[in-house]
């Protein structure tokens, strides 16, 4: 699917800029004098944690091609120990080496390819084998492959000692990415940094501290004695809200992509986005999972493709899709207000499917419009006070598919202080709303040129008050301050004056309430809602409780509904209950003996409770029956979680929930 | 759920219809028979209080839930009133002559008497406290009708009170579920009905309750003014016929705790509504992960206004199921696209005031044992021998829900083939589902099965088995670490197949440990690995982290079966099921068998030592000096040094344990109990 492409592309360049200062920070580190310690890159990358894997692939395969074929990524769930670490770091910093040990010409940029090429064979042979070719993987070891690889590279150019002397700066680092430090075992870390540091002069090994809190959690987790062995630098990542604010641009609203999610659908991504995990990573991963509903279970999907595609597509649509498309909610209120006559050609096929292919590609054009506009907008409100329509795009973007954006008090409050501001702030306004639409190439940027144009043009021109006006203004405020016989009456006139002063408009602020007028006319044509477009259903995906039934699991209270109520699983009237907490023989034991319990505090009686059991399920059964289904719920609802055995009382069980659940 | 309840009330005769149709009369009937009934009423219900506490026979509540229902049924019929709900055309009608709802009470009275009868063994702790609550709601409820002159006065005097016991009437449906948002502008009668329903408590029962309610609650808030039927204000206005010495001198004995209790309750209740109708105006803040839409909204709130009053009086009953029945059906219904039988479920909300009552009330549970039992514990076979000669109950419906989930699997595996893993939740055994599943889709393909419910499966197990048996990986790596790596390069290697992981109970025991999340994550991140796993503890989110979450990758799938949990109790060491020890003893026997004779007799020492002891309280093991000094007598060892390597032997095998006692000595104990022993004994004496 493009989108893959599209959001892989959009992941690699997420970290250009910090890779790209970590790899030239990295790459001179082999020259840092020994004393300063281990040259070491802390990478701030936030608390978005499930991005971190894609971040690290692609920091680890950069460092492979730019920096040096020794690079390690260690990962704290399989270092819990010095030993397993070092074994871990080893293994990996040799694997690349162990190519040269077979003969082949190491290159610097090895590919990740040769390794597993390489592992493959050793899978191949036998385990035994396999493990005897293999060195230890301890420090000596290592070193002794690091200089043995060195020599095979530094080799074909013993030359000159001259030219060997400009070899010596190529030595390539090692390189130990320590992805989420804050996950290893503290006195790990310490031995490990302890270790390599003892090895300094020989390996030039260098640190990448993958940090997700702050920078002072390496101080935190190393003493001072092993801190002043490393040379730290520190590198931010970008916050995970611009990725995601440039990845709804560069994914969410390209043109290219048939497909939208709808306001509602939106909002909920977004919301998890925020308020759960910050990870655009599961941001796309829901998009994906939208963009899967919606061609697999909504049939108007047909419709969503390429405009170039749509005509063959209308072409394949068969009666009962066509009887479908006519169906949907905004083509029947679209066909609603269409005269009669027009209507009834319309029930033909043949006419509602060239009816579908003049309106269907109107779809992507609206979508475009919409933007505009609404980047338009975006860009007059961002200066105002108060953010209006938020403070990103995205939210403004969301707004306008969830409601009819120009009837929105957001929209009217916008023009009311844009109707405030003075001639520059609305040039500078004007210019930046330009700025917006300019690669659009829509008629609003010509409209909001020419509408600059007369704003600046109305700035070179002397201001129109003339001077005999003032004079005769002023000698009429001294009559009338002369006329005024009490202070009640000079209120009155200095309040009549101003209401006449302020009635009279200058120039540019009657220019200023046309030029909005037309703004707020063109806008309006705009920006449309659209769950108003006919045959929007057919791109736009807006089934809210779906995604969120699928993506936020709600497991406890899937269980309890069924325990609480059964009769809205089982669909059965036997069971319906008139009052939540009423208990019908009829239902499931396991329900009853739940219902049972809920009447309880913390400890319950077994006897008891088994007592109350046989009282509702009634004398159908005899005691052991009715003793081991009771057993049995028992057992379930300790498996469930609900209660557990204790030993405060002779046969009683603790109750592990509170509340009526 | 509120639907359901809705029509629950409509077209079963439950306790609420009697109360119900009684309500809807016109009010001067009730004028007429006042007199009569109020006497005759408190009476029976004194008198039922004071049975009800005094009887201490053993219970026999077979009848209990037969006696209601046909007292109830014959209520609402002898009332003469029709089964509809809130129907407004039954104001206008004939009113039925005073004897008939008196001779109905009689009746219910004595139907009641029975049951109460049989109902009082255990309403002490607390299981009754449905049928008494269901009882005394209807009691209070017709108590309630009787004063409608000065309820009604009540009324007036705050007519712009917004109230909250509304009726289900059509009128009512949609409108929000608290006060605030109800039109104000109601009409006199209608109030007036609502009035009337809000109850005042039986006499006799909450007498105690309201005058420490008065003493602490004094100046009421406004807004409850209206509807609590034991504000100083209403209790003061009570009808002058209550016999209040006479009330007293039947008040049953009750503990003072339970009643702090319950007003702690309903105080903490009451400011937690005063907050709610606060919030109610702003709906759209209340969690970001919520619906925004307005019909969908309610229903949290509903479940809260449940779960709030859940343990609340009886009084309060009412209320709840009231509201209740004011959400539009069509809300709460299941939107298109699922299958039908799947509800839209709401948030599960409690309040944190549930945690501290629960907390702060030493429940008072009896001291009643299961020994009081014939056969205290069961054993598992007969258990499972007594659960299959039984019929199950719903055999159609469940089948239904089974099928139903079978129309979902093409959809589980084009999600699946999209790189999304399944998670199966809901009540209810889920192994049929996903065997179902692999039976009808996954037998040509490559895939395992994990049956997480197991008390023995373990990380290494599993990457063992799948590297062997699965993947055909000949010499599979011992170390866990280097496993997960051959079968990440098993499955990146072009042309290897999609591999198919099915795990039951994905939050088995076992199955919670962080390295088995760590590598079931780990294998699920692999793009040809799909997961297809199934979760059934109520906590089971808590493993995983958001790396885990995101590393799995999980569409969640309600998909409840209400299948018995069968398969997967059966390793749970359960309450009520006795522990077969047939394990330990056989284990034992293999054990016993390759010893030396000097090592059996050593061992046949300290077990008989053990069995001989049994009754003991103080014993705690046998002393190692004694021990060796009876060996020494039975010439078994020659040296304590002897004697140590044999208990080394007994220690490796688990036959015996060893412990510190306070004065350093060490003492030895079999760990069995001793009736295995001395079977273990006479079957040793009988080779």
């Amino acid at each position: 699917m493009a989108t893959s492409s599209l959001t892989k592309d959009f992941q690699e360049e997420m970290f250009n800029t910090v890779f790209h200062e970590m790899i030239e920070y990295l790459q001179g580190s082999v020259d840092i004098e020994e004393d300063a310690g281990i040259p070491t890159a802390t990478l701030i990358t936030g608390v978005n944690m499930p991005d971190h894997t894609g971040v690290f692939r692609s920091l680890a395969e950069r460092l492979r091609a730019q920096v040096t074929a020794h690079v390690a990524v260690l990962e704290a769930a399989s270092c819990a120990t010095v030993q397993a670490t070092v074994r871990a770091m080893v293994r990996q910093l040799t694997a690349a080496g162990e190519v040269t040990a077979a003969g082949e010409p190491l290159s610097p940029d090895v590919p990740v390819v040769d390794e597993d090429d390489e592992d493959d064979c050793l899978l191949d042979v036998p385990d035994q084998t396999s493990r005897q070719r293999r060195a230890p993987a301890t420090m000596p070891a290592l070193v002794a492959h690091y200089e043995a690889a060195q020599e095979t590279v530094a080799s074909p150019k013993k030359g000159s000692p001259r030219k060997r002397a400009r070899t010596v700066p190529q030595r390539r680092p090692l390189v130990v990415v320590w992805r989420d430090l804050e996950a290893f075992q503290p006195r790990v870390l310490q031995d490990l940094v302890l270790i390599c540091s003892q090895y300094r002069t020989k390996l030039p090994i260098s640190f990448v501290f993958g940090v997700s809190t702050c920078a002072s959690a390496v101080h935190r987790l190393l003493p001072q004695h092993v801190s002043a062995r490393l040379s730290l630098h520190k590198f931010h990542s970008q916050l995970a809200t611009h990725c995601l604010a440039e990845m709804i641009d560069k994914v969410l609203l390209s043109p290219s992509m048939p497909f939208r999610l709808g306001g509602r659908a939106l909002r909920l991504l977004l919301d998890i986005f925020l308020y759960h995990d910050f990870s655009v990573n599961n941001f796309i991963s829901a998009y994906k999972f939208c963009m899967l509903s919606h061609f697999l279970w909504s049939p108007a999907s047909a419709l969503c493709c390429e405009p170039h595609q749509l005509e063959e597509r209308v072409e394949e649509l068969t009666g009962a899709q066509v009887a479908g498309l006519r169906a949907l909610p905004s083509v029947r209120a679209y066909l609603d207000d269409l005269e009669q006559e027009e209507r009834h050609t319309l029930q033909h096929d043949g006419v509602f499917k060239e009816w579908v292919l003049h309106m269907a590609p109107k779809l992507h054009s609206k979508h475009e419009e919409l933007l505009v506009g609404l980047r338009c907008l975006f860009a007059l409100t961002k200066r105002l006070p108060g953010a209006l329509l938020g403070k990103q795009f995205r939210e403004a973007y969301n707004l306008a598919l969830l409601h009819a954006l120009p009837e929105r008090d957001e929209y009217k409050r916008t023009f009311q202080l844009l109707s405030m501001l003075s001639r520059q702030e609305l040039t500078a306004t004007l210019e930046h709303a330009l700025e917006a639409v300019s690669g659009s190439g829509s008629a609003l940027s010509t409209v909001l040129r020419t509408q600059l144009d007369r704003v600046r043009a109305l700035d070179d021109r002397p201001t129109p008050v003339s001077e005999e006006e003032s004079s005769q203004q002023r000698r009429l405020v001294a009559d009338t301050l002369k006329q005024a016989t009490s202070r009640q009456s000079l209120r009155e006139s200095l309040q009549s004056m101003g209401a006449a002063r302020n009635a009279r408009l200058n120039p540019y602020e009657t220019l200023r309430s046309a030029l909005l007028d037309e703004l707020d006319e063109h806008l309006r044509g705009l920006i449309v809602q659209p769950s108003k477009w006919p045959f929007n259903e057919c791109v736009v995906f807006d089934d809210v409780s779906l995604v969120r039934r699928r993506l936020v699991g709600a497991p406890r209270s899937s269980v309890q509904t069924a325990l609480a109520d059964p009769a809205k699983y089982l669909q059965c009237t036997c069971c319906q209950l008139g009052d939540a907490a009423s208990i019908r023989p009829t239902m499931p034991d396991l329900c009853i003996v739940y219902k049972l319990h809920l009447e309880c505090g913390r400890l319950i009686n077994l006897f008891d409770w088994m007592q109350a059991f046989r009282a509702v399920v009634g004398a159908s059964d005899d005691d052991q029956t009715i003793q081991a289904r009771f057993a049995h719920c028992v057992a379930e609802l300790q498996f469930l979680g609900f209660i557990k055995s204790t030993q405060r009382k002779t046969d009683h069980v603790a109750r592990l929930t509170w509340g009526s659940c | 759920m509120n639907s359901a309840g809705r029509r629950t009330r409509k077209d079963s005769g439950s306790g609420d219809n009697s109360s119900r149709t009684m309500r809807t009369r016109q009010d001067s009937t009730i004028k007429d028979i006042n007199g009569v009934l109020s006497v005759r009423f408190l009476d029976d219900a004194d008198a039922l209080e004071k049975i009800c506490c005094i009887s201490k026979t053993a219970p026999k509540m077979s009848r209990v839930g037969e006696l209601l229902r046909n007292s109830q049924h014959l209520i609402s019929h002898r009332a003469g009133t029709p089964m509809t709900v809130a129907d407004p055309d039954s104001e206008s009608e004939p009113e039925s002559p005073p004897a008939q709802p008196n001779a109905a009470l009689t009746e219910l009275n004595s139907a009641q008497l029975e049951v109460e009868d049989t109902v009082r063994g255990t309403a002490v702790f607390g299981f009754q406290r449905c049928h008494r609550r269901s009882h005394l709601r209807r009691v209070a409820e017709e108590f309630a009708q009787k004063s409608p002159v000065k309820t009604s006065a009540a009324d007036i005097k705050s007519p712009g009170t917004p109230r909250r016991g509304c009726s289900g009437l059509p009128a009512s449906i949609g409108s929000g579920r608290r006060g605030g948002r109800r039109p104000v502008s109601r009409t006199v009668d209608d109030r007036n009905r609502s009035r009337s329903r809000s109850r005042s408590p039986p006499p006799a029962r909450s007498r105690s309750r309201s005058k420490s309610r008065s003493r602490s609650r004094s100046p009421p808030p406004p807004q409850r003014n209206g509807r609590t039927p034991s504000t100083p204000k209403s209790a003061a206005g009570r009808t002058p016929q209550t016999p209040r010495g006479r009330a007293s001198a039947a008040l049953p004995a009750k503990t003072p705790q339970t009643v702090r209790r319950k007003v702690k309750l309903r105080l903490s209740k009451l400011k937690q509504e005063d907050i709610a109708v606060s919030d109610d105006d702003d709906d759209s803040d209340v969690s970001p992960l919520e619906d925004s839409s307005e019909d969908e909204y309610k229903a949290p709130m509903e479940e809260e206004e449940d779960d709030d009053e859940e343990s609340e009086e009886e009084d309060d009953e009412e209320e709840e199921e009231e509201e209740a029945s004011t959400v539009p059906p069509a809300a709460v219904r299941g939107r298109g696209g699922a299958p039908r039988r799947r509800p839209e479920l709401e948030p599960a909300a409690v309040s944190a005031e549930d945690y501290f009552s629960l907390h702060s009330a030493g429940g008072p549970t009896s001291n009643h044992t299961l020994s009081r039992l014939s056969e205290p514990r069961l054993s598992g076979a007969a258990l499972r021998a007594l659960l299959d000669a039984r019929p199950t109950d719903h055999a159609a419906e469940r089948a239904a829900l089974l099928t139903d989930l079978e129309i979902m699997f093409p959809h589980w595996l084009a999600a699946v083939s999209h790189g999304f893993n399944i998670l199966l939740h809901g009540l209810g055994s889920k192994r049929d589902v996903l065997e179902r599943l692999r039976r009808q889709h996954l037998r040509e393909r490559l895939h395992m099965v994990v049956s997480g419910y197991h008390p023995s499966v373990t990380p290494r197990q599993l990457l063992l088995t799948l590297l062997e048996e699965a993947l055909d990986v000949p010499a599979p790596p011992s170390k866990l670490e280097a496993q997960l790596e051959a079968v990440e390069r098993r499955l990146a290697a072009p042309g290897a197949p999609a591999l198919f992981l099915l795990v039951h109970s994905i939050d088995g025991p076992m199955m919670r440990a962080e390295k088995m999340q760590y590598v079931l994550a780990r294998l699920a991140q692999l793009p040809r690995v799909h997961l297809l796993a199934s979760a059934d503890h109520i906590n089971s989110p808590l493993v995983w982290d958001q790396h885990k979450l995101a590393q799995f990758n999980f569409l969640w799938f309600d998909a409840t079966t209400l299948l018995p949990y069968t398969e997967e109790t059966s390793y749970e060491n359960s309450l009520l099921v006795r522990q077969t020890a047939d394990l330990a003893l056989s284990s034992l026997r293999h054990v016993f068998k390759s010893l030396t004779p000097n090592a059996r007799g050593i061992f046949i020492l300290l077990a008989k030592n053990q069995v001989e002891r049994a009754s003991d309280k103080t014993f705690d093991g046998m002393p190692l000096s004694e021990l060796y000094q009876r060996c020494r007598d039975a010439f078994l060892v020659s040296s304590q040094v002897a004697l140590r390597a044999q208990l080394t032997e007994f220690r490796d095998h688990k036959l015996i344990r060893t412990r510190q006692s306070h004065d350093g000595v060490e003492q030895l104990t079999v760990p069995l109990e001793a009736a295995l022993i001395s079977e273990f004994l006479a079957s040793c004496e009988d080779s």
